[in-house]
C-alpha cells in the first residue's frame, strides 16, 4: 500500500539524488558511476528505464529539470567540476537522445549543488559550488541551449565551501537565493535591481540556541536589516573564534536547504538539513515596516539522529520530507495549532 | 573543512611544511628516511625530517645558471652501504643526469656529470640491488642503464623505438626487470639483460601515460596513470584487460601505492586539479580521502609512512600530510535523494553508506578474510552501521542478499504514493481532491446563491466539511438576489451600526440570527435551545465559532493521529488539498461516515436522504468533544451551529429538488419578523479572509481561488497576493494537465495580468502569396482575388481549422484529410511528399 514501486535503478555505484520532472511523470537519477539515468512512468503504471548515459567523469551529485517549457533540458553537476546541460533531442532515425548541449566549466571544485530558477525569471541555472561560489547561468536564446553566459556570481562566505541552494520559488519577490554553507547558518541573497548584483540579505540568522553565551533558544526572532552594514556580534564572534569553535561550527554544517513553495502565503518557509542530525524550519516574513525581514526558527527536530542529507517541499508545501543517515524519510507537516510535527516515518528497511 | 582560498597558507593541520618559494619536480627519501631530497625548477636541496621541516644542504650553490643542476627528477641511491647512502642523482632538463655525493666535504657535492641524453631526462631510478646501477628515461626516446662507476657509463641503451619516456620503475620481485611508461600509450617491460626487445608491452593508455607504479606487495601487478585521466590497474600475468580502472578529472601525472593497505592508491594531477586524492582501487568513483592543501598542482608523492604522505607542488610547498586531516569525501556525500511529484508521490534513494573510513580501513587490514572484503566493492558500501536499530531483524536476509546479489542493496528507488485503491474509503487523497475539486466547483453560470450551494454540495460530497462550511457561510453572509455582495454587505454593515447604537442588548448577532433562521424554517426544536442561549454578544459569537473551528479541528486532527494503524495512509489521507477538513467521522464515528458516503449526499432529490437522526448524530458527536472543553451555553451554541449548517445543507438540497432558490431568505425573513433592521450586522468579510488565510496557510489555495473568482474582488485582500493566488493555482493545474480548467480560469480572473495570458500569442495571421494579408474570416486575397486557403482535396476554400503538412505545405479541411490519411500515407497533390509521418496522427 505505501511502497508502490521500488525498482533497482541499477547504478553501479551509490545514487545520489532522483528528481521529478514538472509533471511527475519522469524521473532522473544520478550516481557515482558517473551515469545519469531516466526513467518514464510508462501507461501501465510502471517506470521503465527510457535513457542512460555516462554524463561526466566524475560522481554526479545532482540532477534538475528545468521547465517543460524550455524542452526536456536536465542539469547536472558533478565532482568534475562541471555542470552539463543536456537536452532530449531526436536523431535523424527519430530515435531520442540525450544530448550534451553545453557544458559549464566555471567551477574551481566540485559543484554540489544546482537549482533552476522559477520560471519567471527565464531559463536561469544556479549552480553552487566548493569553492564558495554561487554562479547563475542564463540561456540568453531559448531555443539555442548551447549558450550559456554567467551571469551573476558571488561568493556566498569567503573562504568556505557553499554546500547548498535554494531560490525563492515566488515570482512576486526579487529574485532569492538562500544558500547553506559550513555553519549553521543560512544566507539569504537577493538581486538588488539599483546595485545589479547579488546581495546579502542578512548577515546572521538566529540560531541562536547553538552559539552559546549572548544568544538565547530557538523561537527567539530576530531583525535582520536590508542592508548588511550593521557588523553583528555573531559575525564578529565568528572572527574571533578559535579553531576548536570553527570545527564544532562545522558538525552543524547545513548539507540542504529547501524554499518552500509559496502558494500564496504571505511569508516563506525555507527547511534546512544539517549535519548536527536535525532538521529546521525558518519562516521568513516581513517586518512590520516593510524594509526588514524577520526571522523565526518554527521547528528543530533531531528524529533523525543521525546525520540529515535532504529535505524536499512537496508541491503545496505543506509537507516537508527529510531524509538522513538513518535511512527513513521523515515526514513533516503543520497542525491546527501551527507547531509542526512529526507525520510518519517511511523506512526503506521495513518495505519487502 | 574544504577551504579554497587560493591565497591561503597551508592550514596548520598538516603539522609538516616548508616553503621552498619555487616551484618544485621531484622529492625522494634517503635510504634511512629521515632525509628528503628536493629537486625543482632552480633549487636542489636536502631537508630533514624532524620535527620541523628544516634545510640543512643546499646543493645548488652560488649563482650557476647551468641548466645541469636543474631538477626534472631526483633520487637518492637506495642503499644503506657507507659510500652508497649518500648518492644522489637529479636529473636535469637539457639531459644531463648529476650524481651528487653529499658525504664529501666542502661545498661542492657534484660527484659526477653523466650527458649522454640529448634531451630532457624524465625519470631516475637506482638499481634496487647493484647500487651504483642507474636507469634514466629521457624525452630523447632512449633509456639508459649507467654504471657510475664506469668511465663510459652508459653500457647499456634501450631503444623501444617509440616515444618519449616518461616514467621507469624496477619491478620490486624482479630486479632485472623495470617497466617503463611512455608518450604513446604503452607501458613496457624490459629486462635489463636484454636491450633489444621488450618483455611485454601493454597498451595502457589513450595518449601519454605520464605515470606507473609497481605495486609494493603484489608480483606483477602495477598502476599506471594517464593523461586520459585515468588510473589503471594491471597484472603483467594477463595484460590484456585493465585489473580495474578509476576516472579522475584531470590528467594523472603521479601515482603512488599506499603501504600497508592492498587496494589504496595516491593520485595527483598535472592540471587544474590541486587536490591529492586518495583511491581505493576498488571503489573507482569517489576518492577515500583529499588532500587540499596545495595550492598548485603537486608533482611528487611518496608515503612516508602509511598514514603520512609527502608531497611537493609547483607552489614550492613541502608538506607532509596525514589521513587524519585529509578531506573525507565519504563523510560529505549525499546518498539519499528525495524528490515529490506533482501527484504527491514521493520517490526515494536512500543508499547505505559507511561514512567512517576507518572502518573498511582497519577491517582490510584486520583478520577479515580477503574474499569478504572485496567480493565486489558494493559489499564494502553496503556495511550496515552498526547503530543503526533497524538492521536487527535484518541481519540475516540482507546479508544473504548481499551474496546473491550485491546490488539489491543498493540504488533501490522507492516510489511512495497515497493512493487509495478502494473508493469506498471514506478519505480521499490530496490529488483526487484537488482534481476532483478543479473538475466540479463552479464560478459562474448560476446565481450567487446556487453557486456556494453547489460548491458546498461538492465538497460536502468528498466530506471535506470545513470548506463546505466556508461556502454555506458565503452563501448565508452574501446571499443576495441581484448577486452583488458588495451592496448586500453595505447594507449590513450601516445594519450593524444602527443596531450597536440602538440595542445594547445586542441580543441577535447575525450569524446566531442567521442560524436561528435557519431552524425556525427546519429545526424547531433546536430553535427553542439556542434562544435560550442568546446573551452572547457579537464579538463573543465570532469568538465562539472561531474556537469551535480550531477546537474541533484539533480535537480531530488528534484523534487522527492516535488512532493511526498505518501512519502514511491517514496522514496523507488527512493531508487533502482541502485540509480543512479532518474527518471528524471517521476520527470519532465510523458508523456514520458510512452512512455519510458518497451516494448519499448526491447532488439530486436524493440528497433529501439525510434524516434528522443522522443528523443529530453527526451533531451531537461534534457537540460532545466540544462540550467538555467549552461551558454549556457555548456547547449549545455550537450545537445550534453546527446543526444549522447541516440543516442548511439539507435546505439547499431542498431547493435543487424544485423550490425556489430564495426560499431561504425569504424564510428568515419571515421568521425574525420585524426584526429585520435592528438586527446587528457585522462585516462578514473579515472572517471570510480569515478563512482564506487559514485556507491559504494549510495549502488551500484552490477554495481561494475559487472564492474570490465567485465573490469577485470585494475582498479586502491585496492585489498582489490575489495575482499571486491565481497564479500558483495556475501552476498547480498546469503541473497536473488541467489544460482546460486552467484556461477557463484564465479567462474568467479579473486581474488583467493573468486574463491578459489567454491572449497572448494566439493570433494566426494570414497572409497570400502575393504578399497581400488577409484578414481573418475573408477567404479571397483583395489583391490577386486568389483563394489561397483551399483544400487541397476537395478544392474548396477552407473556414476553420486548416491542417496542413509542415514537410510539404499541402493542407486542407480536417476531415478530407482525415479521410484520406486513413488510406493513403502520401501527399494528396501528388508532390510525392510522405506526409503522413508529419500529419497522420
Amino acid at each position: 500500500m505505501r511502497v508502490f514501486h521500488k525498482f533497482s535503478t541499477e547504478h553501479e555505484d551509490l545514487v545520489h539524488d532522483v528528481s521529478y520532472d514538472f509533471y511527475g511523470k519522469r524521473l532522473a537519477t544520478c550516481s557515482s558511476d558517473q551515469k545519469i539515468k531516466v526513467w518514464d512512468l510508462s501507461d501501465t503504471g510502471k517506470w521503465e528505464l527510457s535513457a542512460e548515459w555516462k554524463a561526466h567523469s566524475g560522481s554526479v551529485w545532482k540532477v534538475a529539470w528545468a521547465h517543460p517549457e524550455y524542452g526536456q533540458v536536465l542539469a547536472s553537476c558533478s565532482f568534475d567540476r562541471t555542470v552539463c546541460i543536456w537536452e532530449e533531442c531526436e536523431d535523424d532515425k527519430g530515435q531520442k537522445k540525450w544530448v550534451l548541449k553545453a557544458p559549464l566549466v566555471d567551477s574551481r571544485d566540485s559543484v554540489v549543488d544546482i537549482k533552476f530558477s522559477p520560471k519567471a525569471f527565464g531559463l536561469r541555472l544556479a549552480t553552487c559550488s566548493l569553492d564558495g561560489y554561487v554562479r547563475i547561468y542564463e540561456a540568453m536564446d531559448i531555443m539555442n541551449l548551447s549558450q550559456w553566459t554567467i551571469v551573476e556570481d558571488f561568493e556566498s562566505q569567503k573562504g568556505s565551501s557553499s554546500n547548498c541552494i535554494s531560490w525563492n520559488p515566488n515570482p512576486y519577490d526579487k529574485p532569492m537565493i538562500a544558500v547553506g554553507s559550513n555553519d549553521s547558518f543560512i544566507k539569504i541573497w537577493e538581486y538588488n535591481e539599483g546595485q545589479r548584483k547579488w546581495v546579502q540579505v542578512d548577515t546572521h540568522l538566529p540560531s541562536l540556541s547553538y552559539t552559546g553565551s549572548g544568544s538565547s533558544g530557538q523561537g527567539q526572532s530576530s531583525i535582520i536589516n536590508n542592508n548588511n552594514n550593521n557588523n553583528n556580534n555573531n559575525s564578529l564572534k565568528r572572527g574571533l573564534s578559535n579553531l576548536d569553535d570553527q570545527s564544532e561550527e562545522q558538525n552543524r554544517m547545513i548539507h540542504d536547504i529547501a524554499w518552500a513553495p509559496n502558494m500564496g502565503r504571505s511569508y516563506h518557509l525555507i527547511a534546512i538539513a544539517s549535519k548536527d542530525n536535525t532538521v529546521r524550519i525558518w519562516k521568513l516574513s516581513n517586518h512590520q515596516d516593510r524594509t526588514k525581514l524577520e526571522l523565526k526558527e518554527i521547528m528543530n527536530k533531531n528524529d533523525h539522529k543521525s546525520e540529515v542529507w535532504r529535505v524536499e517541499w512537496n508541491i503545496t508545501g505543506t509537507i516537508l520530507a527529510s531524509s538522513g543517515d538513518d535511512g527513513n524519510v521523515c515526514l513533516w507537516k503543520c497542525n491546527m495549532n501551527g507547531e509542526w510535527k512529526l507525520l510518519t516515518k517511511v523506512s526503506n528497511n521495513n518495505n519487502e | 573543512m574544504k577551504s579554497l582560498d587560493t591565497n591561503r597558507l597551508p592550514s596548520p593541520k598538516s603539522h609538516k611544511f616548508i616553503n621552498l618559494a619555487s616551484p618544485l619536480s621531484a622529492i625522494s627519501l634517503s635510504p634511512d628516511s629521515n632525509k628528503l631530497i628536493v629537486a625543482g625548477r632552480d633549487t636542489v636541496k636536502i631537508i630533514a625530517l624532524e620535527n620541523e621541516l628544516k634545510i640543512i644542504n643546499n646543493l645548488k650553490v652560488g649563482k650557476t645558471q647551468s641548466l645541469n643542476y636543474t631538477g626534472n627528477d631526483c633520487s637518492w641511491n637506495p642503499s644503506l652501504l657507507e659510500n652508497y647512502k649518500t648518492l644522489i642523482a637529479t636529473a636535469a632538463t637539457n639531459g644531463v643526469v648529476v650524481i651528487w655525493n653529499t658525504g664529501r666535504d666542502g661545498t661542492r657535492f657534484v660527484e659526477r656529470l653523466l650527458s649522454d641524453h640529448s634531451r630532457a631526462v624524465n625519470k631516475l631510478a637506482w638499481h634496487p640491488e647493484k647500487h651504483e646501477h642507474l636507469l634514466t628515461g629521457s624525452q630523447d626516446t632512449t633509456l639508459r642503464f649507467w654504471d657510475i662507476r664506469d668511465p663510459v657509463p652508459s653500457k647499456f641503451i634501450f631503444q623501444p623505438k617509440s616515444e618519449a619516456i616518461r616514467d621507469v620503475q624496477f619491478n620490486p620481485y624482479s630486479s632485472n626487470q623495470f617497466a617503463a611508461a611512455f608518450d604513446n600509450g604503452t607501458v613496457q617491460l624490459w629486462d635489463i639483460r636484454k636491450n633489444t626487445n621488450c618483455v611485454e608491452k601493454i597498451t595502457a593508455h589513450q595518449g601519454l601515460v605520464l605515470t606507473l607504479d609497481w605495486h609494493p606487495d603484489e608480483r606483477n601487478m602495477i598502476a599506471s596513470g594517464g593523461r586520459d585521466r585515468f588510473i589503471r590497474v594491471w597484472d603483467f600475468n594477463s595484460p590484456n584487460q585493465p585489473l580495474n580502472n578509476i576516472s579522475t578529472i584531470s590528467s594523472v601525472s603521479r601515482v603512488k601505492w599506499r603501504p600497508g593497505y592492498k587496494w589504496n592508491i595516491a593520485s595527483c594531477s598535472s592540471i587544474v586539479d590541486f587536490e591529492i586524492h586518495l583511491w581505493d582501487v576498488k571503489k573507482p568513483y569517489i576518492p577515500l580521502a583529499s588532500f587540499n592543501e596545495h595550492r598548485d598542482v603537486p608533482t611528487a608523492l611518496l608515503w612516508q609512512n602509511p598514514n603520512n604522505l609527502i608531497s611537493c607542488g609547483k607552489d614550492g610547498y613541502v608538506l607532509i600530510s596525514s589521513i587524519n586531516d585529509a578531506y573525507l569525501p565519504y563523510k560529505h556525500i549525499r546518498t539519499t535523494g528525495v524528490s515529490w511529484s506533482v501527484h504527491n508521490d514521493l520517490a526515494i534513494v536512500n543508499d547505505k553508506i559507511n561514512r567512517n573510513p576507518n572502518y573498511t580501513y582497519n577491517s582490510a587490514t584486520d583478520a577479515i578474510p580477503l574474499q569478504h572484503q572485496f567480493p565486489s566493492f558494493f559489499l564494502s558500501f553496503n556495511v550496515p552501521t552498526p547503530i543503526l536499530p533497524n538492521n536487527h531483524n535484518q541481519n540475516g536476509s540482507s546479508a544473504s542478499m548481499y551474496n546473491q546479489n550485491a546490488t539489491d542493496q543498493q540504488g533501490l528507488l522507492y516510489v511512495n504514493s497515497p493512493v487509495f485503491q478502494s473508493s469506498h474509503e471514506s478519505v480521499y487523497d490530496q490529488q483526487f481532491l484537488f482534481e476532483y475539486f478543479a473538475k466540479n466547483y463552479r464560478f459562474n453560470g448560476m446565481s450567487f446563491q446556487d453557486l456556494c450551494s453547489h460548491n458546498e454540495q461538492v465538497s460536502l460530497q468528498v466530506k471535506q466539511y470545513h470548506t463546505s462550511k466556508i461556502w454555506s457561510l458565503m452563501k448565508l453572509h452574501f446571499h443576495d438576489d441581484s448577486n452583488t455582495p458588495d451592496k448586500q454587505i453595505k447594507e449590513n454593515n450601516s445594519n450593524h451600526s444602527n443596531n450597536m447604537n440602538n440595542n445594547n442588548n445586542s441580543n441577535s448577532p447575525v450569524l446566531k440570527d442567521n442560524l436561528n433562521s435557519t431552524k425556525i424554517s427546519n429545526h424547531k426544536s433546536s430553535h427553542q435551545r439556542s434562544d435560550s442561549g442568546h446573551h452572547s454578544n457579537n464579538s463573543k459569537d465570532k469568538d465562539v465559532y472561531m474556537e469551535l473551528k480550531n477546537d474541533l479541528v484539533e480535537d480531530l486532527m488528534v484523534n487522527d493521529v492516535d488512532n493511526t494503524i498505518d501512519p502514511l495512509f491517514n496522514i496523507l489521507s488527512a493531508e487533502a488539498v482541502t485540509p480543512l477538513a479532518p474527518l471528524p467521522i471517521r476520527a470519532s464515528s465510523p458508523s456514520g461516515s458510512t452512512k455519510l458516503a458518497l451516494d448519499s449526499l448526491s447532488i439530486g432529490p436524493s440528497a433529501t436522504l439525510m434524516d434528522d437522526d443522522l443528523l443529530d448524530d453527526e451533531g451531537n458527536i461534534l457537540v460532545d468533544d466540544l462540550a467538555s472543553k467549552n461551558d454549556s451555553d457555548i456547547s449549545e451554541d455550537n450545537d445550534s451551529l453546527l446543526v444549522s449548517t447541516i440543516s442548511e445543507n439539507q435546505k439547499s438540497s431542498h431547493d435543487r429538488t424544485g423550490n425556489n432558490g430564495l426560499d431561504f431568505i425569504s424564510t428568515r425573513n419571515s421568521g425574525n419578523g420585524d426584526d429585520i433592521f435592528d438586527i446587528p450586522e457585522f462585516d462578514f468579510r473579515p472572517i471570510l479572509i480569515e478563512m482564506l488565510e487559514y485556507c491559504i496557510e494549510k495549502g488551500d489555495i484552490q477554495t481561494c481561488v475559487f472564492v474570490i473568482l465567485i465573490l469577485k474582488s470585494n475582498l479586502d485582500i491585496e492585489k498582489r497576493r490575489i495575482t499571486q493566488w491565481f497564479h500558483s493555482y495556475i501552476e498547480l493545474l498546469q503541473r497536473l494537465k488541467m489544460w482546460t480548467y486552467v484556461l477557463e480560469i484564465i479567462k474568467n480572473s479579473d486581474d488583467p495580468s493573468i486574463n491578459q495570458a489567454s491572449k497572448k500569442h494566439t493570433t494566426i495571421l494570414c497572409s497570400c502569396a502575393c504578399g497581400r494579408s488577409i484578414p481573418q474570416g475573408q477567404l479571397v486575397c483583395e489583391k490577386c482575388s486568389r483563394k489561397p486557403s483551399v483544400c487541397s482535396l476537395c478544392h474548396l476554400p477552407v473556414k476553420g481549422n486548416y491542417v496542413w503538412c509542415q514537410g510539404c505545405s499541402h493542407g486542407g479541411h480536417l476531415n478530407c484529410l482525415k479521410q484520406w490519411f486513413e488510406q493513403n500515407r502520401l501527399c494528396p497533390t501528388g508532390c510525392s511528399h510522405l506526409c503522413s509521418n508529419n500529419i497522420a496522427h
